[in-house]
């Protein structure tokens, strides 16, 4: 059995092989679950898999599902150790780094993402929205063991909040450079990503003085702010615009808002599922739109994974992440598409965040 | 003071009421499908009703157009973007609301306001010359089409589109831009006039 690994604070991960899974039961929405969660585990350490549908699969249920899972998950934790990745990887004996490279197909080919940028684009003219998200998954086969998989990658794809989340039909891995929200001490913060670049040595330049890539991030803060503002009185408050975050594949640049909070994980994530950053602008007309241009279900890509443990918790968004079920494995990309999109540099953009991967166009 | 805030589906609602805190003692915020399904809407109990944001063409906003042709000329109504525009139509012919080429969306302009008679010397509205705002639409208002029942305050100083509106009788302002947004500078001298508006 592989052990679980979750990013936890510095450069310590949350390491266990003793826990108990617990899926949400379909009937079940995924609020009420956790907090029956809560109630039950309130002081014990828990890692937690929310889909991106949260509670509306109705908006998503027309797309094909590539593999079945529950629409959340959580692992309570019994006992743990908490390690550097390299302690991890010294401790695992069985850890084979001789695998054999992975080919990865787009479920969607360039002409058709390129027809889809565009009819997003004539949606933003008339008035519906003003940015969506458009991904598309890749396809891979391999029968390696996803701890093997979790270390292959895991230099390739620098992130602060990677996670190893294994299971009997299916594991996911992690390595997502994304915050979406972090409760400590009553404050709650969350740090969009928007806005991407291939090169590092003219970041400034092709990122930093970009309009459009201002824009996309500007409007994912105020949608962001919205979000936060729903939780009660608190005012949201924007700490850093724009900061650099140099990936080494990847150049981006993210936000951070913060805002004072008591509400629990799952009335959190009921104001704030699905992220902005993953989603759209405005949200609700975004996710209709994602149910009509992107035929598969993005079920855990693009949900959130991460820590919980009575009223902290810290969760990525569930981006540069694979999902390995038997000999199948699937990794999702996806770019924010707005007025002034290049659709060629949007599709570039979709294969830049594959991270190096083997792609098979 | 109590508000009350139409939401047409938006994704800056919470903003908007989180600017207009500091002027009301209550804010109610109402999804639109279910405020004008209500049969007692309570609109005397209301200091101001605003309209806020949201996505889709303004004539796609059938019970709030028909609102605002119900409601006393008194009754104070704030629409912001989509809410200006859906103000804006509800007295003008259909050639009042036109596509925007490029939209912009979160893009900053400076205001550019034209101020005739008493505004002339209002300080207030003299400390909002030049100052950023943030603009998220895809549509404007056409000058020579909207009813010449309303002033236009003032226009974007780099296109020259109308920015901010007033009614001449009824008690109806209209801003394209988003006071709320983190992009528009001195949100709060907004927020002054907005008061100052209010008392007149």
């Amino acid at each position: 059995m592989n052990p679980l690994i979750c990013f936890f604070e510095h450069n310590l991960f949350i390491y266990t092989l003793d826990y108990e899974v617990i899926n949400c039961p379909p009937t079940l929405s995924v609020q009420v679950f956790l907090k029956q969660i809560e109630e039950k585990y309130f002081e014990k350490l828990k890692v937690v898999q929310v889909n991106f549908e949260f509670d509306h699969p109705e908006r998503f249920e027309h797309q094909t599902a590539l593999y079945q899972c529950p629409k959340a998950k959580v692992y309570v934790i019994r006992y743990y150790e908490l390690k550097t990745l390299s302690e991890i990887k010294a401790a695992s004996l069985t850890l084979d780094m001789n695998t054999e490279d992975i080919h990865f197909k787009p479920l969607m080919s360039k002409n058709d993402f390129i027809a889809k940028v565009q009819t997003i684009q004539q949606d933003i003219c008339e008035g519906r929205l003003y940015q969506v998200n458009l991904t598309a998954p890749l396809e891979g086969e391999t029968s390696e063991n996803a701890l093997n998989l979790f270390f292959k990658y895991e230099e390739k794809f620098q992130s602060q909040y990677k996670v190893l989340l294994p299971g009997t039909q299916l594991d996911i891995i992690s390595f997502s450079p994304e915050l979406f929200i972090e409760n400590i001490n009553e404050t709650l913060t969350t740090r969009p990503i928007k806005g991407s670049s291939g090169s590092a040595t003219d970041f400034v330049a092709s990122l930093y003085k970009n309009k459009k890539e201002e824009a996309e991030l500007s409007m994912i803060v105020d949608l962001l702010r919205n979000d936060l503002n729903s939780l009660g009185e608190a005012a949201a408050e924007v700490m850093a615009h724009r900061a650099p975050l140099q990936l080494g594949y990847i150049q981006h640049t993210y936000s951070e808002i913060k805002i004072k909070n008591n509400l629990p994980l799952g009335e959190v994530l009921g104001h704030m599922m699905p992220g902005g950053s993953i989603s759209g602008c405005p949200k609700l007309e975004s996710l209709k739109v994602i149910g009509e241009v992107e035929p598969y279900r993005r079920q855990i890509y693009t949900g959130t994974l991460g820590w919980w443990k009575k009223n902290d918790f810290k969760l990525n968004l569930a981006i540069r992440t694979f999902i390995k079920t038997g000999d199948k494995i699937f990794y999702h990309a996806g770019c924010g598409i707005v007025f002034d999109s290049d659709a060629e540099l949007e599709w570039s953009e979709f294969l830049l965040k594959t991270g190096g991967l083997h792609v098979k166009v | 003071m109590k508000a009350a805030l139409i939401d047409h589906d938006d994704s800056f609602t919470q903003n908007l009421r989180q600017w207009l805190k500091p002027l009301f003692s209550q804010i109610d915020v109402y999804n639109h499908h279910d405020y004008f399904s209500q049969q007692s809407r309570l609109n005397s109990t209301y200091s101001l009703f605003v309209l806020s944001p949201g996505p889709k063409n303004p004539s796609d906003y059938h019970q709030t157009l028909e609102w605002l042709k119900t409601i006393s000329p008194t009754t104070p109504v704030l629409g912001v973007c989509l809410g200006m525009q859906m103000i804006v139509l509800s007295e003008s012919g259909a050639g009042a609301i036109k596509k925007y080429s490029p939209p912009l969306h979160g893009k900053k302009s400076k205001l550019h306001l034209s101020l005739g008679g008493e505004n002339k010397s209002d300080e207030n509205l003299l400390s909002l010359q030049g100052l950023s705002v943030a603009r998220y639409h895809s549509l404007v208002c056409e000058p020579k089409n909207i009813s010449p029942a309303f002033d236009v305050i003032a226009n974007s100083a780099d296109d020259q589109q109308v920015m901010w509106i007033q009614h001449q009788t009824k008690k109806w302002m209209g801003l394209q831009f988003h006071p709320e947004s983190f992009l528009t500078e001195k949100p709060e001298l907004h927020l002054n006039y907005l008061k100052k508006w209010l008392q007149k």
